[in-house]
């Protein structure tokens, strides 16, 4: 546990937001008159542990650049053949060919859908190679400013959103909150499986039901109401679960018949988080009394991929996470569409950075610059951005992929922030000086233009949402 | 204020038992009550060098059942276990990644022979454990393209940290990459589980000059534009001894040891409280353990603890209800919830498991609530105070209080006994909660509001005198109070 992190946490406070109802009987779920209004979802994906972008989309060709020569010459026994990449066109900047890992065909095909839009060579400056570090930066937003809280970006959004302490706008799928998430004003859940997501009674005596459901919420309150941070905290995530068990138990009883066999089949872990996504979005798209979440959180571990990672084929270790990635998502999207949302729905995939452009032995290190992907029925799909400059003289010291603003420079990367202020302000319609003020501030005057995401080199609209 | 020499009453001895172990007993409060600090933290620390180990076989589920149970056993020493559990998540390794039991049973022993003694030791050895070489791919580390996993986590996690007290970057990313060269060359036999040193797989300098020297540290640790080398002592094995060595000696930007500093600082951290995480808050009580202890001299840990444990930091969250927002405590890790609660009701589970409500087995109650040993969530281990309390985590707190609540099967002594604890012939509900909050240790922690919460639950089918010697209203209603005990936010934390 790295002290940075640690601080992070112990600084949090308030982590699910704190609901201090003046009575536990008041009705929790104020509908969010702006969520009501519009209906989108958000649905994060993260990928943790680092994943390989050259090994993402790759080069098929060098085009007029030098693009696949440079690949193959820092991947050996790593390396994508040309002819088993799945092509999604060209790179704006070098014309050359870029394809999709062999495993992507799940990806492959939304993306010929026309609703999956990749953004190539996501970064910002002064990389920080730790997961730690980076994790820090992409679920805040701030690489060089330091943030002023420990909020997540998402979380800054649902206060901007008008999320209050009795609704709960956000659903994270695991055993934690994601620190993107992390906010005090609002309700983050955190659940493996909404199945296991009831209030425990005794069995045997189910009379004494209501006499144990009013000691625990009245000592949830007491407890919050007293102010010693542990027991405050603890009892006002003890409230928002006694509530949420009441209120999300009916999408339960409608999980759908077809979610067994279809992410049952694909067995993954992605496959059973974005099941439980569905369930929530399922519930809410029925208007179940209490259900208004739209924003939700999967993790997808194990792209740490130092040693056995594998190239292209099936069985190797980055194949079959890539794999039961894109099967899943594939899958989600199809089941979005079947239960008429995928319109309302979208899909935002990050991860902690890309790894080094030179393999090591059988694996690779941790680097700097990588795609996101989005999808869903209203994104505006195909290739965004342009592929990282990976020839020799393009790379950093440490040889990882180089982040710049220049607008001369042709490999210009994409500032993650662009990424994120495009969803916040074409998708949510916030307002872009709010996000730029609340959410995802520039770095101060004074800093290098051409090596930095000032003021005025925002873009929140890159073109993948109207 | 106090020192070693202050005498520790009933109540401060529950804390000293309790954050030093798992739960108190009555009989284990009166040994300690009356004796001064330094006593009960040279009682405590008394404990003989163990080379227990959670099994050898295949099967995960096995070894992770067999610890919990070993943590159960009375005569196990509480605090070694708390030690290891705490190295467990410093040095975090898990079996996703290793994909070898035994391997995960032989770090434990590892940890636990070595939980109070040399760090320095506890550190060279970590970096030969075969579990955390496969972990952080030292096994993969070749010459060709050293691999820098170990050499990162070595820096950030296990030794110095990113920053320092002062908020300055302890090392460079140049560092790492020259570290990852010292690990080149490390393997192990499969099935045999002994590490050796392969010099054909080694960087050495001679094949590789345009790494440049093996000298770390050119601009922080003290040592000036010359930096240390660390094949000071020769090329190839001797290097990541060196390595380590160099790692202890490493000062700060306020010429401090960085590596007694950031480990004191988090033994404070999880013995005390999580206000320990803040260096500002942290740097007086830091700096005088090691002081007392010589710790930044010799890093030896028995007397660093036990200076943590005469310390007056130690004692911080030691208070009576009302707490107020100023008021310090540190919410109870899931597995110290489960296994306390367990051995201060008595209770026996039966092949693992909890034999009421969702029937699981220890194994899975502590996953549920959080903290699966063996399997920490990454290479940082788990977070800890608030982050351990989740809507999720919070229903599976009180499902395993529930589980313990309704068990009606399996012997007696899986039960809930609440009788055998509590005097049977208590008629007032007031005297009921307030033996039931003695026998789970939070008799001084309900604020008046709290205990009239549960007054009202007992009360809850009218008024009169209540009898503990009707067997259907202690099933009912005593075993579900003591469930709700269990559940309510004072007993999470301490």
């Amino acid at each position: 546990m790295a002290i940075s992190r640690r601080q992070f946490l112990a600084r949090t406070g308030l982590a699910s937001g704190s609901l201090l109802l003046p009575s536990w009987l008041a009705n929790p779920f104020v509908r969010s008159a702006w969520a009501a209004a519009t209906g989108k979802s958000v649905v994060v994906i993260h990928l943790n542990g680092g994943n390989d972008a050259l090994n993402t989309v790759t080069p098929i060709d060098d085009g007029a650049g030098t693009l696949r020569t440079d690949y193959e010459l820092n991947r050996n026994n790593l390396r994508l053949p040309a002819g088993g990449l799945l092509p999604i066109g060209s790179d704006a900047n070098t014309g050359a060919q870029l394809g999709l890992n062999p495993a992507l065909s799940g990806v492959k095909a939304l993306f010929d859908l026309g609703k999956c839009a990749i953004v190539q060579g996501c970064g910002y400056p002064e990389a920080r190679l730790s997961h730690d570090g980076s994790n820090q930066v992409w679920r805040t937003g701030y690489p060089v400013n330091s943030a002023p809280s420990p909020n997540g970006w998402v979380g800054n959004s649902l206060i901007e959103l008008g999320y209050l302490g009795t609704d709960i706008p956000a659903v994270n799928i695991g055993a934690n909150i994601a620190p993107s998430f992390r906010q005090a004003v609002t309700n983050v859940l955190a659940f493996e499986s909404l199945d296991d997501f009831g209030f425990p009674y005794d069995p045997d005596h189910p009379t004494d039901d209501a006499a144990k459901r009013a000691c625990f919420a009245a000592q949830c309150n007491e407890a919050t109401l007293a102010g010693q941070p542990q027991l405050s905290y603890f009892g006002s995530t003890g409230n928002s679960a006694l509530l949420a068990t009441e209120a999300f138990v009916e999408s339960y009883l409608n999980d759908r018949a077809t979610w067994a066999s279809q992410y049952g089949g694909l067995g993954s872990a992605a496959a059973h988080d974005l099941r439980e996504v569905a369930k929530v979005m399922y519930g809410v798209s029925l208007g179940v009394p209490g259900m208004e979440t739209r924003y939700f959180q999967v993790s997808v571990g194990g792209f740490d991929t130092h040693s056995n990672q594998g190239a292209g084929d099936p069985g190797g270790r980055h194949y079959e996470l890539l794999k039961s990635f894109g099967d899943a998502v594939q899958l989600f999207y199809d089941d979005c569409a079947d239960m008429g949302i995928v319109d309302d729905t979208l899909i935002l995939v990050w991860s902690d950075f890309g790894r080094r452009v030179k393999q090591n032995g059988n694996g690779t290190d941790h680097g700097t610059l990588g795609p996101v992907f989005l999808f869903g029925g209203s994104v505006i799909g195909g290739l965004y951005g342009n592929h990282p400059d990976i020839s020799p003289a393009g790379l950093d010291p440490q040889g990882n992929m180089a982040y710049s603003q220049a607008p001369a420079n042709p490999y210009r990367p994409t500032d993650f922030r662009d990424v994120y202020g495009t969803v916040l302000a074409r998708w949510l319609c916030l307002p872009e000086a709010t996000i730029l003020s609340q959410i995802l501030p520039p770095e101060p005057i004074g800093f290098d233009p051409n090596a930095y995401w000032v003021d005025g080199n925002h873009n929140f609209n890159l073109g993948f949402i109207a | 204020m106090g020192d070693e020499n202050t005498l520790l009453d009933a109540s401060a001895a529950r804390h000293f038992l309790r954050r030093t172990g798992f739960g108190a007993l009555p009989e284990e409060i009166s040994d300690y009550a009356g004796l001064t600090r330094g006593q009960a933290a040279d009682l405590r620390l008394g404990f003989k060098r163990s080379r227990y180990k959670p099994g050898s076989g295949k099967d995960l589920f096995k070894v992770q059942d067999r610890y919990l149970s070993f943590l159960l056993k009375r005569r196990t020493p509480g605090l070694q276990e708390k030690l290891t559990l705490f190295w467990h998540d410093h040095f975090s390794t898990n079996n996703a990644g290793v994909g070898n039991p035994r391997l995960m049973s032989l770090q434990n022993r590892l940890l636990r022979n070595n939980c109070k003694g040399n760090f320095r030791d506890l550190v060279k050895e970590i970096g030969r454990d075969v579990a955390m070489v496969e972990f952080l791919d030292t096994q993969d580390n070749h010459k060709s393209e050293p691999n820098e996993n170990y050499g990162r986590e070595l820096l950030e996690l296990f030794t110095l940290g990113v920053h320092d007290f002062s908020g300055s970057e302890n090392y460079r990313q140049s560092d790492i990459v020259q570290i990852a060269r010292a690990f080149s060359g490390w393997r192990y036999i499969p099935q045999k589980y002994k590490l050796y040193f392969d010099p054909t797989q080694h960087d050495f300098t001679i094949e590789f000059p345009g790494r440049g020297p093996k000298t770390i540290f050119t601009d922080v640790g003290g040592w000036g534009p010359a930096g240390r080398s660390f094949d000071d002592l020769g090329e190839g094995e001797p290097e990541i001894d060196r390595v380590v060595d160099i790692l202890f000696d490493h000062t700060d930007t306020d010429g401090k040891n960085t590596v007694a500093r950031r480990t004191a600082r988090r033994l404070l951290e999880c013995f005390a409280h999580g206000g320990y995480a803040d260096p500002v808050y942290a740097q007086p009580a830091v700096d005088a353990v090691i002081a007392e202890s010589g710790f930044d001299q010799h890093f030896e840990l028995e007397p660093l603890i036990r200076a943590i444990l005469v310390n007056d930091a130690f004692y911080e969250t030691h208070s009576s209800a009302p707490h107020g927002p100023g008021t310090r405590k540190s919410v109870k890790w899931p597995v110290d919830f489960v296994i306390s609660t367990l051995r201060m009701l008595d209770i026996k589970p039966k092949k693992q498991r909890v034999w009421g409500g969702s029937f699981i087995t220890l194994r899975e109650h502590v996953a549920r609530i959080g903290q699966s040993p063996m399997e920490p969530p990454s290479v940082f281990g788990w977070d800890w105070e608030n982050a351990w309390i989740t809507t999720g985590s919070v229903l599976a707190r009180s499902a395993f209080a529930r589980d313990i609540a309704t068990t009606r099967v399996g012997g007696k002594s899986t039960r809930l006994r609440p009788t055998e604890r509590i005097d049977p012939n208590l008629t007032d509900p007031g005297a009921i909660v307030d033996a039931a909050c003695e026998v789970l240790g939070i008799a001084d922690q309900l604020i008046s509001a709290e205990r009239t919460a549960f007054i009202d639950y007992l009360t809850s089918e009218g008024g009169g005198p209540l009898d503990l010697q009707d067997e259907d209203f202690v099933d009912r209603k005593l075993n579900g109070l003591f469930g709700l005990l269990i559940q309510c936010a004072a007993y999470q934390v301490h």
